[in-house]
């Protein structure tokens, strides 16, 4: 694998994250049931529910690994390639990667928890968790951005010094 | 871009996320806008609208119109059911509901409430007024609308259902007021039953459940589950078939079925009084069958006019010269009558008359006198002892009269006057004998105790009983006089008086003490007089068929309850009070005059007893005591005497003349009577015999070889028990 | 040190100055900040060895015991962490179900089979076969093993279902907080970079 295909395969795969982050958001990630009540949750739409429940820390730790990271990591990578072949913040860029390679799996928490509901999920009428599509795409987001920074090596930042 | 195939995943991406828009897209019907007075449960993004159990959308917006009158619920409709978006449609909330008819299993109940949908087509519309309750079918199916009109109906509800002969045939598809005092109710009539309904339909009330009363129990009757919440409306025809009816007729509502039976011309009747008649409720029965009802009660006119009407099938009975009396439940001191009315309410009794059909009578109350008659008699004694006018008069336990009138007679003693139901006068007989029946009558004999009450108003007034003993006498006619005795013993007693003389009267009460044979009552004391010797002479009559008694050689003897250390005997005597037992003689001849004996022991009055004499220094054995031998009794003791020094006691044993050959100069007599007691320091000890033979008894033993018979007045000894 | 040794960064080629590392101290590229040489830690390989062990053990417990048990109403379900994987693939969701079940399950356990292959290797001076595709195994499959992840989402998932119904902890909850002990622990003391610095 060239270098040059794994730098098109990152951006291509970046590209593709920005895609599918919107639907990924938009679309339900699972519909809980629990006595009756119906509840379609989008990723944000957890998010909100454990707040309005007063769990503001977990929230927040949700809401950063489902949303803001991913959010930030396609960005942050957008901003690595776009500044591909130039030297400018070429340290940051370095140090960004590395950061991006140890966080970006915290998104993994959202699909995590949709597979443990799912699991409890089964109590038929009395509470029932499914996955919806947008549970796809979410899945997608997370594996396009991590395989965009695992392509993207740090010493490309370096090339042209 | 030696790397484009690179691009593939953005591609693909875009493929996806726009597949998945337009397929969300595509899936997606108009807005709809549904306006419900009120939508309990429904919220946006949750609840579903379901058409034929699909769900066909969802709520996306719940709002209030602006002056707060209305809830718009806005809809999302499906792709596929954007057909539901037409003005011929129709949208309710519809509640999860535990119905018996279809029970809602729980995911239903716990799933909320939805929004259904049903509709008729037309043309494309967007904005919808809610029903506010479920209609209760697809309006595709055809159904026939009648209306039911009635004054009150509670329970009849939406969704009651209508039923034929036990088949549900429609339901009741409203309720409102007809006029100021009506209701009336519009039934549906599914299609496939529409020949059910007839012109000639009655329509009733089916209630919830049906609590009837009468003589055999209570019986509750539930028409079926669902009527069990509601009720239902049945209908069928009780005079003829009829013509199938076209919808939109109006037929009356009945309360009951009853009501609705009773198709008969108005039959009206007039009572003196109205009570206890209830509109609608009061029955008229026909030899104990339900043959109509009472439709109404007007008693403007100062008396009760009640209008009946009968079963068709018993319509022809209301005739001239029927009887139509009002049974109501009367309870007095005599007892309870017409007690069926109690649980069934009063009733009109119908006796159909002989004459032709009318439709006006006089009605007549159960407590009116029966005109059938009765014969008076005069009663007459010294002592009336509770007796007052309303007595009742018994003949063998039969209520045959009452006494009317009561009156001193010229001599002093009371006089009654009695009627007697002509029914019953032919067992008067000019020697009928009457008496008082005491307010609370007992009669205690050995082994029973019998309390005898005769009717409620005999346990407080008394009555009067009447027997014919003997040969029945000629019929008494009217105005007849009796005497009243105190007791029907004395009554009884017809002979001619036996006199007995007594050492010791103690006890003996005229008029209670009575005289027994082997048992039974035969007489009755009628005088106790202390005679100047010493003795008391006691009065006493027998009983017809008792005459035997009289022969000479007739003992008689008090007998009266004996306590001692051995224990009691004549036990019965403490509850029946002393008696005189009577032995009848051998002799042919009948006599007045008696001499009595003082000993109770029964057995002591044979007079063909074998006598020997027993002596002993001193022994516990008393009169009664009998005489063992091999545990078989053959004899007793009759009397028990000092000797004439004072120095043994002299027993007189009666020994049955069957055995007498065992009484051999040999034989020898012990005294077998048991300790009285053994009273140990833990333990008491009562021997058999002292219970079973209070009086002690007396064992006797031959030896082997056997001596000479005895003549009658022996002497033995009597020895000490080994 | 007698001579100045030169290394250059692995990534941005930057020549710099091999020095004495003191204990936690690492090389860092002075242009990209890159680690360049961390401190050797070959003597802390019996301990990997033993963590890797104990992980191992441990990825078997998690798997084997229920994680939490959801009540509602009565009824109620306990979920291992296959449970998870199988409602998604009961659901139509393979795509997702496949990447929980590698990420949650089979990336840790070959993560923590490799990196035991390893560190017993090495510790017997890298004599067994196969040593360098262990290796390779352990780096590549030690970002998809996702077990601390998956403990907070456990523990999410207890909180959002706590709101719903009644939710008891079971024992594989404390196997998987373990393991996600144990894989962090892994990750600080078996060092799996090729940090060899190469020389000029």
């Amino acid at each position: 694998m060239t270098d040059h295909l794994r730098l098109e395969l990152a951006r291509s795969l970046v590209v593709t994250g920005f895609v599918l982050y919107i639907p990924a958001n938009v679309f339900p990630v699972m519909t809980m049931t629990v006595t009756g009540d119906v509840e379609p949750l989008t990723v944000l739409g957890g998010v909100k529910e454990l707040y309005d429940s007063g769990l503001a820390p977990i929230a927040a730790v949700v809401f950063v690994a489902s949303i803001l990271i991913p959010l930030l990591k396609l960005a942050s990578l957008a901003w690595i390639l776009l500044l591909d072949g130039t030297d400018r913040w070429a340290r940051q860029r370095t140090v960004l990667l590395r950061v991006l390679h140890q966080i970006g799996t915290w998104s993994m928490i959202d699909i995590f928890l949709l597979a443990v509901l799912a699991a409890v999920g089964q109590l038929g009428a009395l509470a029932s968790v499914r996955a919806e599509p947008g549970a796809i795409f979410f899945a997608a987001v997370l594996l396009s951005t991590l395989f965009a920074a695992e392509f993207y090596r740090p010493k490309y930042i370096w090339r042209t010094v | 871009m030696r790397y484009i195939w690179a691009w593939i995943f953005p591609i693909l991406a875009l493929a996806a996320a726009g597949w998945l828009l337009w397929s969300k897209w595509s899936s997606e019907g108009p807005e709809i806008v549904i306006a419900f007075d009120s939508a309990p449960g429904v919220s946006a993004g949750k609840t579903p609208l379901l058409y034929r159990g699909v769900k066909a959308g969802e709520v996306t917006r719940v709002a209030l119109e602006p002056d707060l009158s209305r809830v718009r619920v806005t809809v999302r409709l499906a792709a596929f059911a954007t057909d539901l978006a037409r003005s011929g449609s129709q949208f309710w909330v519809e509640q999860p509901t535990i119905s018996l008819e279809g029970a809602v299993g729980i995911e239903a109940l716990i799933q909320g409430n939805w929004i259904e949908a049903r509709t008729m087509g037309g043309d494309p519309a967007f904005a919808f007024e809610g029903l506010s309750e479920q209609p209760l079918r697809p309006l595709e199916e055809p159904v026939l609308n009648f209306s039911l009109v009635a004054s009150d109906a509670p329970f009849l509800e939406h969704g009651t259902p209508v039923v034929h002969r036990g088949v549900r045939v429609g339901f009741v598809e409203s309720k409102t007021l007809a006029d100021e005092n009506r209701v009336r109710l519009s039934i549906a009539i599914d299609k496939g039953h529409s020949e059910a309904v007839r012109t000639t339909s009655r329509f009733w009330i089916v209630p919830a459940a049906d609590l009837k009363l009468s003589a055999r129990g209570a019986d509750i009757s539930i028409p079926g589950l669902q009527a069990l919440l509601n009720g239902a409306v049945a209908f069928d025809q009780f005079t003829g078939h009829g013509d199938p009816a076209a919808g939109g007729r109006e037929f009356p509502l009945f309360p009951t079925h009853t009501a609705a039976r009773a198709t008969g011309e108005p039959v009206s009747i007039t009572f003196p009084t109205a009570h206890g008649i209830d509109a609608g409720h009061t029955l008229v029965n026909v030899l104990g069958q339900t043959a109509g009802l009472v439709e109404s009660v007007d008693v403007t006119s100062g008396r009760a006019e009640v209008a009946i009407r009968l079963f068709p099938e018993f319509d022809g009975l209301a005739t001239a010269g029927a009887q139509f009396t009002l049974i109501r439940a009367a309870i007095s001191l005599d007892g309870v009558s017409g007690l069926e009315t109690l649980l069934g309410g009063p009733f009109i009794d119908l006796r159909p008359g002989p004459g032709e059909p009318t439709r006006a009578f006089v009605g007549r109350m159960s407590d009116d006198p029966v005109p059938d008659g009765v014969i008076t008699i005069t009663l007459r004694t010294l002592d009336a002892g509770g007796l007052v006018a309303g007595s009742p008069i018994f003949h063998r336990g039969l209520w045959v009269g009452t006494i009317k009138e009561q009156s001193l007679a010229a001599d002093g003693s009371a006089q009654f006057t009695a009627e007697i139901d002509r029914a019953y006068a032919g067992v008067v007989r000019a020697n009928s004998r009457f008496w008082r029946i005491a307010p609370l009558a007992a009669m205690v004999g050995p082994g029973t105790l019998d309390l005898r009450l005769r009717g409620l108003r005999t346990l407080i007034n008394g009555a009067v009983a009447f027997e014919t003993f003997g040969e029945p006498g000629t019929e008494a006619g009217a105005d007849s006089v009796f005497e009243v005795f105190a007791s029907e013993a004395l009554a009884a007693a017809t002979s001619t008086p036996l006199r007995i003389s007594f050492r010791n009267g103690q006890g003996l009460v005229a008029g209670l003490s009575e005289l027994r044979y082997l048992g039974l009552p035969v007489g009755i004391v009628t005088a106790v007089t202390p005679r100047s010797d010493g003795e008391v002479e006691v009065s006493a009559r027998l009983r017809p068929g008792y005459g035997f008694l009289r022969t000479s050689g007739s003992q008689f003897a008090v007998v009266r309850p004996q306590i001692s250390l051995q224990g009691v005997s004549s036990l019965e005597t403490m509850l029946s009070g002393i008696y005189i037992e009577c032995v009848p003689g051998s002799g042919g001849d009948f006599r007045d005059s008696f001499r009595g004996r003082e000993t109770g022991a029964p057995e002591a009055l044979a007079q063909d007893r074998f006598r020997i004499f027993l002596t002993s220094p001193m022994t516990r054995v008393t009169p009664g005591a009998p005489v063992l031998f091999r545990d078989f009794q053959i004899g007793a003791v009759l009397s028990k005497e000092l000797s004439k020094d004072g120095a043994t006691q002299r027993l007189e044993v009666g020994i049955e003349p069957r055995y007498r050959s065992f009484i051999r100069t040999n034989s020898v007599f012990l005294d077998a009577s048991g300790t009285v007691a053994k009273i140990g320091p833990f333990r008491i000890e009562l021997p058999k015999e002292s219970i079973v033979d209070p009086a002690g008894r007396i064992a006797l033993q031959n030896p082997e070889k056997a001596g000479e018979p005895v003549r009658e007045g022996h002497e033995f000894e009597l020895r000490p028990k080994r | 040190m007698a001579e100045d040794r030169w290394l250059s960064c692995r990534v941005c080629n930057a020549p710099l100055l091999d020095r004495e590392l003191r204990d936690r101290q690492e090389l860092r590229c002075g242009r990209c900040g890159s680690s360049v040489r961390r401190p050797d830690r070959s003597h802390l390989l019996h301990a990997a060895w033993a963590v890797a062990t104990t992980g191992l053990v441990l990825c078997v417990l998690a798997n084997v015991y229920p994680i939490l048990t959801f009540e509602v109403a009565g009824d109620q379900q306990s979920t291992r962490i296959i449970s998870g994987v199988r409602a998604l693939v009961a659901q139509g969701f393979w795509p997702v179900a496949a990447l929980v079940f590698f990420c949650a399950v089979l990336a840790p356990v070959l993560h923590f089979a490799s990196a035991w292959y390893l560190a017993g290797s090495m510790s017997r001076g890298g004599k067994w076969p196969m040593t360098r595709l262990a290796q390779t195994m352990a780096l590549h499959l030690g970002p998809w093993s996702l077990i601390p992840v998956f403990a907070v989402a456990c523990v999410v998932a207890v909180v959002k279902l706590d709101m719903l119904g009644h939710v008891t902890w079971n024992l594989g909850m404390l196997w998987v907080g373990l393991l996600a002990v144990c894989s962090f622990a892994l990750s600080r003391i078996l060092d799996l970079e090729e940090t060899e610095p190469h020389h000029d």
